[in-house]
C-alpha cells in the first residue's frame, strides 16, 4: 500500500539509508570521515547531513542525484540510533515549488556536533558512523539496481 | 605561490603566500609539478591491517610532490568544493616542513575540504588515524585529531615537529 505522502513517514530502524561519497569505490580506504561531518558554510554551518532512504532510492540512484559522487555507503538506521550524541534519521522529502513531493528518499541525519564549535566531538562522531557505514560496490549497485528497475 | 617550485619546496624555503587572490591556475604551475599526478602505485596500498601507502618508499619524494599537486589542483576539479587560499597555504607549508623533518616517514594523506574551503588531510596506518584540518575561517586554530581504536585525543594549533612525531605513531606498532 502507497504511502498518501511517501518519504513523510517516519524513518524506521530496520531501514537502510545511504550516504553520497564523494570518493569513488575504486580504491579499498577505509570511508571518509568528512562525508560524515556537517559541510562547514558561511556564515553558519549546514545543520545536517544529506541521506537517502532505501525504500525510495537505490544506491545509484542517491548517488546520480547530485553531481560528482562517485561513491555510496549505506547506513542501517537502527545501528545510527544506537550511537552517542543522540544521532538520528528523520524524513526530509524534497519538494517543488507547488509543495509537491518531488524525492520521498531524502532524509537527514542530525544531532551530529558542529565542527566549528565542537571539532573534537564532530570527529568521534564521524568516526563511529564510519564503524558502521559500508560502502556499496559497484557490483552491489548494479545488483540493486537492476532488481528494482530491471536491466536498461 | 603560483611561481613556487619544487626545489623551493625541498629545500624547505618555501613561505606561504596570504594574498587575497583566491584561484590557482593549473597552467601557472611549475612545469613538474604540473605534469605530475596522484597514480603512484606506492599510494594506492589499501590492504587490511596495511598502511595506505608505502612509508619506508624510496619514492616518499615522489609522495610528497603527488601530494603537493593534489593540493594545488584541487580546485580545478569540483567548482562546488574548494579549497581556500589561507587554508592550502597553511596545510602546505606545514606538510613541507613535516616532510622536511622526516622525509623516510612521509607518506601522502587523502585530501578533502570541510565544506567551507578548509583543508582536511587524513593519514591512515591499520587502525590509527591521524586528521589535520586546517580551516578556511583566520579566526579558527587548525588541529591535529588522532585516533586508536576507541582512544582518540585532539591537539590544537600543533607544528610541524608535532606532525612529524605523530608519523612516527602512525607507523610504530604501539
Amino acid at each position: 500500500m502507497s504511502e498518501p505522502n511517501p518519504g513523510t513517514e517516519p524513518v524506521e530502524c530496520p531501514e537502510i539509508v545511504y550516504r553520497a561519497l564523494k570518493r569513488g569505490p575504486d580504491h579499498d580506504e577505509p570511508l571518509p570521515s568528512e562525508e560524515f561531518m556537517r559541510r562547514v558554510r558561511q556564515p553558519e554551518t549546514e545543520k545536517a547531513v544529506s541521506l537517502s532512504r532505501r525504500k525510495y532510492a537505490t544506491a545509484r540512484d542517491c548517488r546520480s542525484k547530485l553531481r560528482r559522487k562517485r561513491g555510496t555507503a549505506s547506513l542501517h538506521v537502527g545501528k545510527v540510533r544506537d550511537l552517542p550524541f543522540g544521532l538520528d534519521v528523520t524524513p526530509d522529502p524534497a519538494r517543488n515549488e507547488d509543495g509537491n513531493i518531488v524525492d520521498p528518499a531524502h532524509c537527514l541525519l542530525i544531532n551530529l556536533p558542529d565542527p566549528v564549535t565542537d571539532e573534537e566531538s564532530a570527529e568521534v562522531a564521524a568516526s563511529q558512523l564510519i564503524k558502521i557505514a559500508r560502502l556499496v560496490t559497484p557490483e552491489q549497485e548494479e545488483q540493486e539496481h537492476t532488481e528494482r528497475y530491471g536491466k536498461a | 605561490m603560483s611561481t613556487m617550485s619544487v626545489e623551493v619546496f625541498l629545500t624547505g624555503t618555501y613561505q606561504p603566500s596570504l594574498s587575497p587572490s583566491s584561484t590557482m591556475e593549473q597552467g601557472s604551475l611549475p612545469v613538474e609539478l604540473s605534469r605530475r599526478t596522484s597514480s603512484l602505485d606506492s599510494d594506492k596500498v589499501t590492504e587490511q591491517g596495511r598502511t595506505w601507502f608505502s612509508w619506508a618508499s624510496p619514492a616518499a619524494k615522489e609522495s610528497f610532490l603527488a601530494f603537493c599537486t593534489m593540493v594545488l589542483q584541487y580546485n580545478n576539479e569540483d567548482e562546488d568544493d574548494q579549497i581556500a587560499e589561507n587554508a592550502r597555504d597553511a596545510a602546505l607549508a606545514l606538510a613541507q616542513s613535516a616532510y622536511a623533518n622526516a622525509p623516510n616517514k612521509w607518506s601522502s594523506p587523502r585530501v578533502a575540504t570541510d565544506g567551507g574551503g578548509g583543508v582536511r588531510l587524513t593519514w591512515r596506518s591499520g587502525e590509527k588515524e591521524l586528521r589535520a584540518v586546517f580551516p578556511a575561517d583566520a579566526r579558527r586554530t587548525h588541529y591535529l585529531f588522532k585516533e586508536h581504536g576507541e582512544e582518540h585525543s585532539i591537539i590544537r594549533n600543533f607544528t610541524s615537529a608535532t606532525l612529524s612525531n605523530e608519523f612516527e605513531w602512525l607507523i610504530s606498532k604501539i
